[in-house]
């Protein structure tokens, strides 16, 4: 093989590899789209039920809260990154309560504003780079949309 | 090489294709509409009436503050006149000497400072001819701060009744806010340097702290320091507790500042603290203080404005407006919650009487022991601690929520107050070596029957319209 030939095949295979992964990504995210996926886990029957029964089940799935929807690479990036620590998670030892760690906070409190920036653009609660101590929407809004009572998994 | 190219080429599309997705997918993106405001107004205007023009919806939810109603609650709302001292039949006895004794009302909307505070008894009928200083006004007026910088500590040491010729305006925008950016700030200098000598810069808070802070401006404990012509000063710097302010005033306010007390009570013949209005720092350390939650998150909630939210500026009893001040945290009905708080005050009421009662027989025991012949040296411990006492009642009686800003802390502090006036009691019982213990004023049925059937406000759950809020 000469060398015009191995580069060609390699980046054959790169280009190759690149479809697949894009294929895997956009399967990814069809499977991922739909909130049924996120209750496939037990720990996670919560959730969907007390969004199931709240004003948001029409108009805004996990996704649409949970999922940095900034662009397609960051929302790829917040599936991966937490769907890899959901998984292991789940294997290791699913814990008893949930919490949403901090980094996913930032994502649904974007998500918030998303929709609803028109309601709050006259107060500081629009304000996108806010103090460290501020008030996420759902500090207030305690029971958008889950519910305040949140028991452990049976 | 002809391939290359096409290879690069393939490259290309494939990249340009990523960026493509990478732009295609952004949804709706929030766009941050909060930009700086730049209202174009003095840095110092106080007049109310430039502010309207500029926010009419803040202007109109602050004019509602003339509203005069009970509805909803058993011990707050907002009511003209409504006194204390007919509601608490001991109190007469607690404040003997002392203003209080002339005329002690419930707060009402901040509309009313200038007027209330212009007309009422402990400013206009001091006995013996006594003016009234200008310390007083210092929490009434958006003009102060700007009084203060021109005058200096004169402000402080010159009659309210001179003061009132010279002022136009009572409270405004400008006590909360910066009038060109509209940003809050704080401009109380009693609050901003009690916090640096706590080692907190409050110039430099948080917006999420402000909204704690601009209230802790004016609702808190303060006294007139006498070496500096009657200067408001905040006792906060051992602590907030009601223990750690007395010892402040106990062991700094009385050596450096040569305050000793606020009057000296005519029957116990003790050097007395009067405690006023300790909202911020009863809420320090309470359930919702420790979660995080403002002042302003329940005396001013988001309300919506057409398809707008803002932040009401009708500060009031908050169980006026419970569907936005409460429920948004709380998933209670309105009504068992309310019912729970009012349940709460309950018991902080009834505890409050018990502790006021307790102190007049300490007051009257030590009466009765200089009548039978005690001196002062005798009645140094009983006097030590009738001091102590009435001022862990009073730091109760004066905050403004019945407790429910911090029941636990309340509960404490008015057994402390019950404890100490009992042992008063004793130790001039002992001084005097007496055993029959005065007795305290009774309630009256009629008091007692209105108190226990429906709260105290005589207009319960009644609208009124805005009562006079001219002052000039
Ligand atoms: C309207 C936006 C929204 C939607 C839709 C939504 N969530 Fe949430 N979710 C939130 C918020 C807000 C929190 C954080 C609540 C808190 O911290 O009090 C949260 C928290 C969680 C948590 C962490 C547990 C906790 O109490 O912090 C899990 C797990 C979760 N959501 C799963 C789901 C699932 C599964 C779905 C779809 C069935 C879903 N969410 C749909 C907004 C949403
Ligand atoms: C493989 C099972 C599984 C699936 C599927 C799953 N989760 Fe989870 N999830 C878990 C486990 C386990 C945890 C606890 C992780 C931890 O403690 O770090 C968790 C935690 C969370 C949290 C709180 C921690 C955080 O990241 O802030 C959120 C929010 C959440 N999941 C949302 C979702 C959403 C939305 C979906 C659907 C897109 C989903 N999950 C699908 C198992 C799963
Ligand atoms: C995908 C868009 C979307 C997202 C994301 C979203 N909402 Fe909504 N929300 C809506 C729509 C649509 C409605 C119903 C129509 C309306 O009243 O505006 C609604 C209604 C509401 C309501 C009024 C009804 C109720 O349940 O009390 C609140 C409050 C609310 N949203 C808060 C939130 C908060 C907090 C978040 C973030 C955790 C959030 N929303 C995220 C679209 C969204
Ligand atoms: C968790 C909600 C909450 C927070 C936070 C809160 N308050 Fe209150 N406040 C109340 C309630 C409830 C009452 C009792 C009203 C009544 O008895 O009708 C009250 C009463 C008052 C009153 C008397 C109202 C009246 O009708 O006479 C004042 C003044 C006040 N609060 C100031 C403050 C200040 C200043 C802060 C911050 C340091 C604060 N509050 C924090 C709920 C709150
Ligand atoms: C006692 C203090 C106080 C006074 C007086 C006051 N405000 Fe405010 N104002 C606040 C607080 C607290 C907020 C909430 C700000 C935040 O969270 O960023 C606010 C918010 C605002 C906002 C931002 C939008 C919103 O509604 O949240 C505007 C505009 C405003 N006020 C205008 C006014 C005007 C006009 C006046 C005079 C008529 C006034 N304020 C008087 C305390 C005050
Ligand atoms: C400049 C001083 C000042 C500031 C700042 C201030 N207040 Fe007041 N407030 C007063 C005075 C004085 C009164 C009593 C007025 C009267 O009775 O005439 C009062 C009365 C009240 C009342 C009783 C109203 C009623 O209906 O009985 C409430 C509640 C209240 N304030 C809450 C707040 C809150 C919350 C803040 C902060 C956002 C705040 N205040 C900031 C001085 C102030
Ligand atoms: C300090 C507490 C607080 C915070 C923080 C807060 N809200 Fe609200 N929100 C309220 C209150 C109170 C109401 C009810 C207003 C009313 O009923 O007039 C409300 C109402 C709403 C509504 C419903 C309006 C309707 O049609 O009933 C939406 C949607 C909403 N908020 C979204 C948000 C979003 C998005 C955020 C974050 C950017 C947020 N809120 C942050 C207190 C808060
Ligand atoms: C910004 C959110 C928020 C608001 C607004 C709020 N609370 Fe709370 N409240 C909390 C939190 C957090 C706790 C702590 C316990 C919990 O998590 O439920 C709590 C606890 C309580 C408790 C139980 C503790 C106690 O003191 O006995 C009562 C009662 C209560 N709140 C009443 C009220 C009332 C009445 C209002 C409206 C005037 C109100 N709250 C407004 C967040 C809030």
């Amino acid at each position: 093989m000469d060398l015009s030939k191995k580069v060609k095949v390699g980046i054959l295979s790169v280009v190759i590899l690149l479809a697949a992964a894009g294929a895997a990504t956009a399967t990814m995210h069809a499977v991922t789209h739909d909130s049924s996926f996120c209750a496939s886990c037990h720990v996670m029957q919560n959730y969907m039920a007390s969004w199931e029964h709240s004003s948001h089940r029409e108009v805004a799935g996990c996704n649409d809260c949970h999922t940095d929807q900034r662009n397609y690479l960051a929302k790829t990036y917040s599936k991966a990154t937490a769907g890899a620590r959901h998984a292991f998670m789940n294997v290791i030892q699913p814990p008893e309560h949930l919490k949403m760690v901090e980094s996913s906070k930032e994502v649904v409190q974007r998500n918030c504003l998303r929709c609803h920036d028109s309601l709050v653009e006259k107060t500081r609660l629009a304000e996108q780079e806010a103090e460290s101590d501020r008030k996420f929407c759902f500090d207030c809004h305690r029971s958008t949309p889950h519910g305040r009572e949140r028991p452990s998994p049976p | 090489m002809a391939k290359k190219k096409w290879i690069l080429a393939g490259w290309m599309i494939l990249l340009v294709a990523l960026m493509g997705m990478t732009v295609v997918g952004c949804g709706k993106q929030p766009s941050s509409t909060l930009g700086p405001i730049n209202t174009g107004l003095a840095p110092d205007e106080v007049d109310i009436q430039k502010f309207a023009v500029l926010f009419p919806h803040q202007y109109d939810s602050f004019m509602k503050n003339a509203e005069m109603s009970t509805v909803g609650t058993k011990y707050g709302g907002n009511l003209e006149k409504d006194s204390h001292l007919e509601k608490y039949p001991y109190l007469k006895t607690l404040f003997a000497g002392y203003a209080f004794s002339l005329e002690y009302n419930e707060d009402r909307g901040h509309v009313y400072t200038m007027h209330d505070l212009a007309t009422i008894k402990r400013v206009t009928s001091l006995p013996n001819g006594k003016k009234q200083v200008g310390s007083c006004m210092t929490c009434k007026s958006a003009e102060v701060p700007g009084m203060i910088q021109k005058m200096g500590l004169d402000y402080y040491s010159t009659p309210v009744e001179e003061h009132l010729k010279n002022m136009n305006h009572g409270m405004s925008c400008s006590n909360c806010h910066d009038p060109q950016t509209m940003k809050l700030r704080v401009v109380q200098p009693a609050f901003i340097d009690a916090m640096k000598r706590r080692g907190e810069d409050v110039t430099k808070a948080t917006q999420q702290q402000l909204r704690t802070y601009v209230c802790a401006q004016c609702h808190v404990e303060y006294y007139f320091n006498p070496t500096r012509q009657g200067e408001v000063t905040f006792p906060w710097d051992k602590g907030f507790t009601p223990d750690q302010m007395e010892q402040y005033y106990n062991e700094i306010a009385a050596t450096q500042n040569k305050f000793t007390q606020d009057w000296k009570h005519p029957l116990s013949g003790a050097p007395m603290l009067k405690a006023q209005h300790p909202e911020f720092e009863t809420y320090q350390g309470s359930i919702h203080q420790i979660n995080g939650v403002s002042c302003a998150d329940c005396h001013m909630p988001y309300t919506k404005e057409g398809n707008q939210k803002i932040s009401s500026h009708q500060w009031t009893s908050p169980l006026k407006q419970m569907q936005q001040s409460c429920t948004v945290c709380h998933r209670e009905d309105v009504d068992t919650l309310r019912n729970y708080v009012i349940s709460k005050q309950d018991l902080t009421f009834e505890m409050l009487n018990k502790a006021g009662s307790a102190n007049e027989v300490a007051a009257k025991s030590i009466e009765k022991a200089v009548q039978a012949g005690a001196t002062d040296a005798d009645l140094t411990e009983a006097r030590k601690l009738h001091r102590s006492a009435q001022w862990h009642w009073d730091i109760v009686a004066a905050e403004n929520s019945m407790g429910f800003h911090n029941t636990p802390l309340t509960m404490n502090t008015l057994s402390k107050a019950i404890d100490l006036a009992n042992q008063a009691t004793m130790a001039a019982a002992k001084a005097g070596k007496f055993n029959d213990i005065p007795a305290p004023t009774p309630y009256s049925d009629y008091i007692n029957e209105r108190l226990s059937t429906q709260g105290w406000p005589k207009d319960k759950g009644v609208k009124m319209p805005p009562s006079d809020m001219s002052w000039k």
